[in-house]
């Protein structure tokens, strides 16, 4: 399996897509840099390296409008992509030489699945390397949040009751592991329906309803995957929010666990393993 | 002594979604010879194969592959190399490291034994171009290089000469007539008829999912 792995992440990850996604990140943490300076300079307030970093991985707020959005979506939306054309190219024919050479369609299943948890991993940590840098280059270093951080957030209400590197672990991890989320639904809506352009629509559409649904039901928000990764949202940074951690983490293990049951359970069910077939 | 058959098909049917995909299909392969399978497109040709490589449960009957069912004892069989369809290579990278990529999952073969097998159907190993930027004749090469460099005992090839120049076709009629005496047994299917009878020992039709025998080759 470690080697048909190797195969899988070879698919998934070249130089190109590794400077797609530097590329991407870089312009994020750039944009977030210009409204992190001019939102500073308004309010006469102090910022440092930490906020360009939280800003350009919190998401969206509830309301779901703005910058927070338009950035968590194209963070979402390139990485949907990237595992959409590797799922392509793996059920157009590729499939037809690694299937047989690693001898088990489980051994082939498990494989894509670890290479997606590996890839999403790679995927955040480039994301945080790159804008980290960035801001690192461009503002003061401090290890604790700012007053301007404060200000953004609470809007002179008090204090974010959590610290720089709490929230920093909770929006990376709950990032991930919603991004892996998210594959593995991608992956299974492609195997269901034989077509990888399928899954990929599902998923940018499911993030799209995500991104919105806080503007008319927060209720309903707290039960979309997408959401799960948004730390924005949650009540560690938003006090209104009964969005918690705890029911996210679990929200996302027991989905995950779900999504590969199910596509086990459904390439063991499959009469005929051929993606390309329209049958 | 008889020579011991390396597929044994016994009353192959497959039915999807209401259609006969298979029908009543018998047919037994022996090492060292070359089958060929005329057909249209649709007719069944790439079905069947896709049962021999596994792909598909049968609905009923069986196929058994160096002695092992398929789909019970083995889920795909062993010792096998495989063109069906497109040749689909992952496209930003040069053929050489395609084919290291694949033959590392097994790894059972060397970087000479991959070079060889480029070089056996007309390719240069040293070419650094991606696959994206071959044509449609190199990737078919590439696909058969794939097939055979792991030098498999049983060989399946659907339409292989499909995007192949005159010299191209040459150069892979010779190799699969190497091939053969070595012992390898070649499955081969072909809109073209003249081009399956010119190769082949033994020559069936496939027709809405039956399988029927033209004649032997010597009688041709």
């Amino acid at each position: 399996m470690i080697r048909l792995l190797s195969y899988d992440f070879f698919a998934l990850l070249s130089f190109r897509k590794l400077l797609v996604m530097i590329l991407v990140f870089f312009l994020i943490g750039l944009a977030t840099q210009k409204d992190v300076a001019s939102m500073a300079s308004i309010f006469n307030l102090e910022h440092n390296v930490a906020d360009t970093l939280l800003f350009s991985f919190l998401g969206p707020d509830r309301s779901g409008f703005g910058m927070g959005l338009i950035k968590w979506f194209v963070i979402q939306v390139v990485l949907v992509y990237l595992v959409g054309k590797m799922l392509d190219q793996e059920i157009r024919n590729g499939f037809f030489y690694t299937i047989p050479r690693v001898g088990s369609l489980h051994l082939w299943l498990g494989s894509k699945l670890v290479s997606l948890f590996l890839f999403t991993l790679v995927y955040f940590l480039v994301g945080f390397g790159v804008v980290f840098l960035l801001s690192f280059y461009l503002n003061s270093f401090s290890i604790i949040l700012s007053d301007f951080f404060h200000e953004m957030i609470l809007q002179g209400q008090g204090k974010v009751k959590a610290g720089l590197f709490q929230l920093l672990f909770h929006n990376f991890i709950l990032l991930w592991l919603t991004g892996f989320l998210s594959s593995l639904l991608q992956l299974l809506v492609t195997i269901i329906s034989n077509r990888a352009t399928v899954g990929t629509i599902f998923i940018i559409i499911l993030h799209a309803v995500s991104g919105q649904a806080g503007s008319f039901s927060m209720e309903f928000t707290k039960w979309l995957p997408s959401n799960q990764g948004i730390l924005m949202r949650h009540g560690l940074v938003d006090p209104f929010s009964d969005l918690t951690l705890s029911w996210s983490y679990t929200y996302l293990s027991v989905g995950v666990l779900v999504a590969v049951m199910v596509s086990f359970y459904y390439i063991n069910q499959k009469e005929l393993i051929d993606f390309s077939s329209n049958f | 002594m008889m020579e011991e058959s390396v597929v044994i098909i016994r009353k192959l049917t497959k039915v999807i979604g209401g259609h006969t995909i298979l029908n009543q299909i018998d047919l037994e392969v022996k090492p060292g010879r070359i089958y060929g399978i005329i057909g249209h497109n649709g007719s069944g040709k790439s079905m069947l194969f896709k049962a021999i490589a596994g792909y598909l449960r049968p609905t009923k009957g069986e196929v058994i592959v160096f002695g092992e069912k398929i789909g019970e004892k083995a889920k795909f069989p062993k010792h096998f190399g495989a063109l069906i369809e497109h040749p689909g290579f992952l496209p930003q990278y040069s053929g050489m490291r395609n084919l290291k990529l694949l033959a590392a999952i097994k790894n059972e073969i060397t970087d000479e034994e991959i070079k060889e097998a480029i070089t056996q159907v007309g390719l240069d190993w040293q070419d650094k171009r991606p696959v994206k930027k071959y044509s449609l004749g190199m990737k078919q090469r590439l696909g058969i290089a794939q097939a055979i460099m792991e030098k498999p005992k049983l060989l399946i090839l659907d339409e292989p000469m499909n995007g192949l120049d005159k010299q191209g076709v040459k150069l892979i009629h010779n190799l699969l007539r190497s091939l053969r005496e070595q012992g390898v047994a070649i499955l081969l299917a072909s809109h073209n008829r003249d081009e399956i009878v010119q190769l082949s020992d033994e020559v069936y039709e496939m027709d809405r999912g039956m399988l029927s025998e033209v004649c032997e080759q010597e009688s041709i």
